[in-house]
């Protein structure tokens, strides 16, 4: 573990510090509706994203299940405020998160005992499972119908207020969680893990409790994410929050920004919802996408540490800030 | 509600789309196989080979099975281009590299097909579309039946080149060890272009009958790309016999759900299904350790 | 980590005191800021009216956003040609929300703070609308929408929302069976086989089709009560609910309802449930969903000879996709509809559009110009742009003489939003003198174009 005196003097965690000062200071400009929500979004995506590079970046399992989370976190809140009203949403938005963790560390348990592209396509199969599941509870989750929510009671200002600020917290929370595993003996289990999973074990690294405690991680900010979108859009429907094209972005991010780093999601998250957003206004065509799909491939093919990744490797200096 | 004949007409069903699936899902498994990657782009190509066939029925008339003899060296053509200016230049990256490369592929060419064609739903009707020959009570759909013939056909020829040819010994070589392939003096960069290719050029027939049974939109993929991962387990990663035997099993698992059950569960036996293979036995029926 | 120069105390005391500085610097930047953005003067007059809509240009949603494209680029153009409205030029901004309802909400963000549009319409699919109206609801912008008529989405006790499509997703089959009522009864059905998509709308168009079955049109709705959500309905709370008609309400349905089934999302094969459906020898066949649904269901059905006295799907047979995708095979359908070329209300919109798009309108085209027709009419009706007005006077437009006349007929709304029944139900048939393959309208007899063939011919005896 790091001292405090220690971790004010590591860039890395100034720079964070910096980053949610920033960031918890802007709504005080009044912007426009619009960016707190562009925002809201963003801090989503880089909480998934991170989220998954703590067990696809850091440990090297590409997970394709963390959708499975965020939906489970949504739909938790959701039956939560529909059958108990919305005062409990405070409550209930942690409990949704420990509840995904718990649900992780048990499925964990069978399916990362897998590797490589079983593994990708076991969590597949996961999440087709989770959703198809939800769907079928009708009971609880109302089925193919989704569930709807009620509106804050509370002016505007003060409903884009809170979910602002608790996705912000949540970011904050999964980014200093991140740092703290760079920064860790546990970061080093993973990383091993990563490198050479046999040898780790073989050292003596209980590898699959650091496995199945990174995806629980995982999945505690990922079900978190999935609770305060559910309130947000006052209406969740299994299709919508499982969706496949949402792993994939999440992993894309990570991938884009930089797999393996602290900032990488984030800047890949970052850049690419605000690029999805531009091409909107823009382009107003279906080539809105095919300029999306080939600055992919160009990224990937060109890029493939990703952008904080690559800086890294090109500019020598910035490596304390970019680990 | 469940007699003899329902039984016997559910297992035709479900063998019926297990060819289809097949048939979708042999490229896949030879891209893994040989170069290991996962083209998630791969259902997409399979889309825009129903777009060819569509295009061709409608422009010119051409009967979708036969416009196979077009297709099939067209996709070949493509597959032959996007491996050798993009997808090798991945063969040695990380598994996340390649996934998400093809992932970026898939979209520039489904928004591709979206503004050329636009997103209304197309479906290709010869004449003998959806007729079926009745046989004992049962009903056998003409373009299904013709659609398991061709996945035989396919499955045949896959399985002699691979095992019979020279061309086959060293795809088989280079999958099986690329480095020993590549001491061995085998040129391993042809391998992957001809088996990228031949893999692209398989989703000409899987296209051509998809186009005859389903009202196809650009977005078609996501439904079947799930359940041809599914398969490629199923049968064992890599093993193209695999393939036919994995995607018949699907096929039949999914209808019986359906006449049992309902088909509001087939996911769950259809996944519950591939999870538990993959934790108990990983290599599939035909595959490798 | 020191360098030459500095200690490693020095460092660290360097670091704390940049912190302090930033804090300072941001507070009292913040400060500054925030007194200085308090709202100023109005803005001036513009020109424009800006009318903001998110619809699906990509995505599985992408064939309806075009046509409501189509439609809100054909209205802005013909009310521009007029002098606009209120003296000021229609200018639409439109979004692609990629079919994905986060996006949608956000875009609904953008174009009421950042665009700041005077003006909003709706989109299509009801987990979208569902969505963006809850933000129209809480910025107190006026949503008339053509895409999404699910009644839950009426039933949030949302103001602001109306509905265009004047045909709820639950009255898909009344006019179907106000039909059925009138045949002889030799010919009459007496068994409904339902099948549909686990998703929204195909679930609530089958459960209220089931309820004008074991109810008839006067006790439909009761049932819908009872039943309550429709998500959790299921073949045994039918079975249950017609018997409960018969002994509280007297009434007794020639009608039964033998089979209902819901198959998930991504079925690439429905024949194991239409051999069941075969097997049990249902007489009508009612197929919940969309366009890919009804084609996938009615090719099962001939590839299996299945030949019930008829088959009705939602959506697809309303579309002419419909017709080129399953040829001659689409022929005997049956569909619920609440726009057609062929209405005395409809055919001029219908001809500007195929001179504007070269090809005929589909109904996504239709409710969604008669959106904008309505607010039309609501902003020539009381001169203003405020939201809350117009969506006062829209919501007064509350009985059939006080409605807005508009391309899928008279509109009028009730307290939910939702607009009066006109439904009316169409069957494919190919005559070649007068359309060729085509949906004809059928009923009611006040728009009926040809007589509807009952029973379906045989597969086997088609031509």
């Amino acid at each position: 573990m790091m001292r405090a005196k220690t971790q004010l003097r590591d860039p890395q965690f100034l720079s964070l510090l910096i980053m949610a000062f920033i960031l918890a200071l802007f709504p005080v400009s009044r912007p426009a509706a619009y960016y707190l929500d562009l925002l809201f979004r963003i801090f989503m995506f880089v909480i998934m994203a991170s989220s998954f590079n703590i067990i696809g970046g850091f440990a090297g399992y590409i997970s394709f299940g963390q959708v499975a989370f965020f939906g489970l976190g949504a739909y938790t809140v959701a039956i939560a405020i529909r059958d108990w009203g919305l005062p409990v949403f405070p409550y209930v938005l942690p409990l949704a998160g420990i509840i995904c963790a718990v649900i992780a560390g048990l499925i964990g348990l069978v399916v990362l005992r897998l590797r490589g592209a079983y593994f990708i396509i076991a969590t597949i199969g996961l999440t087709l499972l989770v959703q198809t599941l939800v769907v079928n509870l009708k009971e609880i989750t109302g089925g193919g119908m989704g569930i709807s929510l009620p509106l804050f009671p509370y002016p505007m200002w003060m409903i884009k207020a809170i979910f602002y600020y608790s996705m912000l917290v949540t970011m904050l929370a999964t980014l200093f969680v991140s740092y703290w595993i760079l920064n860790s003996r546990f970061g080093l289990f993973l990383f091993s893990i990563r490198e050479n999973e046999d040898a780790a074990e073989a050292m003596g690294v209980n590898t699959t409790r650091y496995k199945i405690l990174a995806w629980a991680i995982s999945a505690f900010f990922t079900g978190m994410a999935g609770g305060l979108y559910a309130p947000y859009m006052s209406y969740i429907n299994a299709e919508t929050v499982f969706a496949l094209p949402t792993t994939i972005m999440m992993i894309l991010m990570t991938v884009f920004g930089g797999r393996g780093t602290l900032w990488g999601p984030f800047v890949g998250a970052l850049f690419l919802t605000v690029l999805s957003d531009y091409l909107i206004g823009v382009i107003m065509s279906e080539l809105n996408m095919t300029i999306y799909g080939v600055l992919l491939v160009a990224v990937i093919l060109f890029m493939p540490l990703g952008i904080v990744g690559t800086l890294r490797e090109k500019i020598p200096k910035l490596r304390n800030i970019l680990k | 509600m469940v007699d003899v004949s329902s039984v016997a007409q559910t297992l035709i069903s479900g063998i019926m789309m297990g060819a289809l699936y097949s048939l979708m899902a042999f490229g896949l498994q030879i891209v893994y196989g040989v170069m290991r990657i996962i083209n998630v782009a791969h259902a997409v190509l399979m889309v825009f080979s129903i777009y060819l066939t569509y295009f061709l029925f409608e422009t010119y008339s051409i009967d979708p099975f036969l416009s196979i003899a077009i297709t099939l060296p067209f996709m070949f053509l493509i597959g032959w281009g996007i491996q050798r200016f993009i997808v090798n230049r991945v063969v040695t990256a990380p598994m996340v590299t390649s996934l998400l490369l093809m992932f970026g592929v898939g979209q520039v060419i489904e928004s591709l097909i979206a503004y050329y064609w636009t997103s209304n739903f197309k479906s290709v009707t010869p004449s003998y579309g959806a007729t079926s020959i009745l046989l004992a009570g049962l009903s056998f759909p003409i373009v299904r039946v013709l659609g398991f013939v061709v996945s035989i056909v396919l499955l045949i020829l896959l399985d002699v080149l691979i095992v019979k040819t020279k061309t086959g010994k060293a795809i088989r070589a280079t999958a099986q060890d690329r480095e020993a392939a590549q001491a061995m003096g085998i040129d391993i960069n042809r391998v992957f272009l001809i088996s990228f290719s031949i893999a692209i050029a398989t989703v000409a027939p899987a296209g051509a009958v998809t186009a005859m049974i389903y009202a196809f939109y650009p977005t078609l993929h996501y439904m079947f790309t799930p359940k041809l991962f599914c398969i490629c387990v199923l049968g064992g990663l890599g093993s193209i016999r695999g393939v036919f035997a994995g995607a018949m099993i699907l096929g039949i698992v999914e209808a019986m759900t359906g006449a049992f059950l309902t088909l509001e569960w087939a996911p769950v036996v259809a996944y519950g299904l591939l999870i538990t293979i993959l934790v108990v036995r990983p290599r599939g029926l035909f595959g490798k350790a | 980590m020191g360098s030459i120069l500095f200690s490693n105390r020095a460092i660290a005391r360097i670091h704390a005191a940049i912190i302090v500085v930033i804090i300072i610097v941001a507070g009292v930047a913040g400060a500054y800021y925030y007194l200085i953005t308090t709202p100023g003067p109005p803005p001036p007059p513009a020109t424009e009216i800006l009318i903001g809509t998110s619809v699906s240009i990509t995505g599985k949603y992408a064939d309806s956003g075009r046509w409501h494209i189509e439609a809100y680029k054909l209205w802005e153009k013909q009310v521009n040609e007029k002098g606009g409205l209120l003296g000021r030029t229609v200018r639409f901004i439109i979004y692609d929300d990629k079919s994905d309802p986060t996006t949608a909400v956000s875009n609904y963000e953008r174009l009421i703070t950042v665009d700041k549009v005077d003006l909003l319409v709706g989109g299509y699919a009801s987990e979208i609308v569902f969505a963006s109206s809850s933000v129209a609801e809480k910025y107190g912008y006026l949503f008339v929408e053509g895409g999404g008529r699910s009644v839950t989405i009426f039933t949030r006790g949302y103001k602001y929302t109306f509905l265009t499509m004047p045909c709820l997703a639950e009255d898909d089959g009344r006019g179907f069976i106000e039909f059925i009522d009138t045949l002889p009864a030799a010919k009459k059905p007496k068994t409904f086989a339902f099948i549909c998509e686990d998703t929204l709308y195909p679930i609530s168009t089958s459960v209220g089709a089931m309820a004008y079955v074991i109810g008839g049109v006067k006790n439909a709705w009761t049932i819908l009560g009872w039943l309550g959500d429709v998500s959790k309905v299921t073949f045994d709370s039918i079975k249950s609910a017609a018997q409960r008609v018969k002994n509280e309400l007297g009434y007794e349905s020639p009608y039964e309802v033998v089979f209902f089934e819901k198959y998930a999302k991504g079925t690439t094969d429905v024949s194991p449930i239409i051999s069941k459906i075969k097997a049990i020898g249902a007489d009508v066949l009612y197929v919940g969903g969309y366009l890919p649904d009804s084609v996938m269901a009615v090719r099962a059905c001939k590839e299996l000879d299945y030949n019930p006295m008829a088959i009705f799907a939602t959506v697809g047979p309303s579309m002419p996709d419909f017709g080129l995708s399953l040829k001659d095979d689409a022929m005997y359908v049956w569909c619920g509809i609440m726009f057609h070329s062929e209405t005395s209300w409809s055919k001029e919109f219908v001809e500007s559009y195929k001179k504007e798009w070269g090809r005929a309108p589909d109904y996504h085209a239709g409710t969604a110009y008669a959106a904008c027709q309505v607010i039309e009419a609501a902003v020539r009706g009381t001169g203003s742009l405020n939201n809350t007005v117009l969506r006062d006077w829209v919501a007064s437009r509350n009985t059939p003489e006080k409605a807005v006349t508009t391309v899928v007929g008279p509109l009028y709304w009730d307290e939910r939003g939702v607009c009066g029944y006109a439904g009316m139900v169409t069957q494919w048939l190919k005559i070649p003198e007068k359309r060729g393959l085509a949906d004809y309208l059928v009923w009611p007899l006040s728009v009926r174009e040809v007589d509807p063939v009952w029973p379906m011919p045989k597969w086997s005896e088609r031509s």
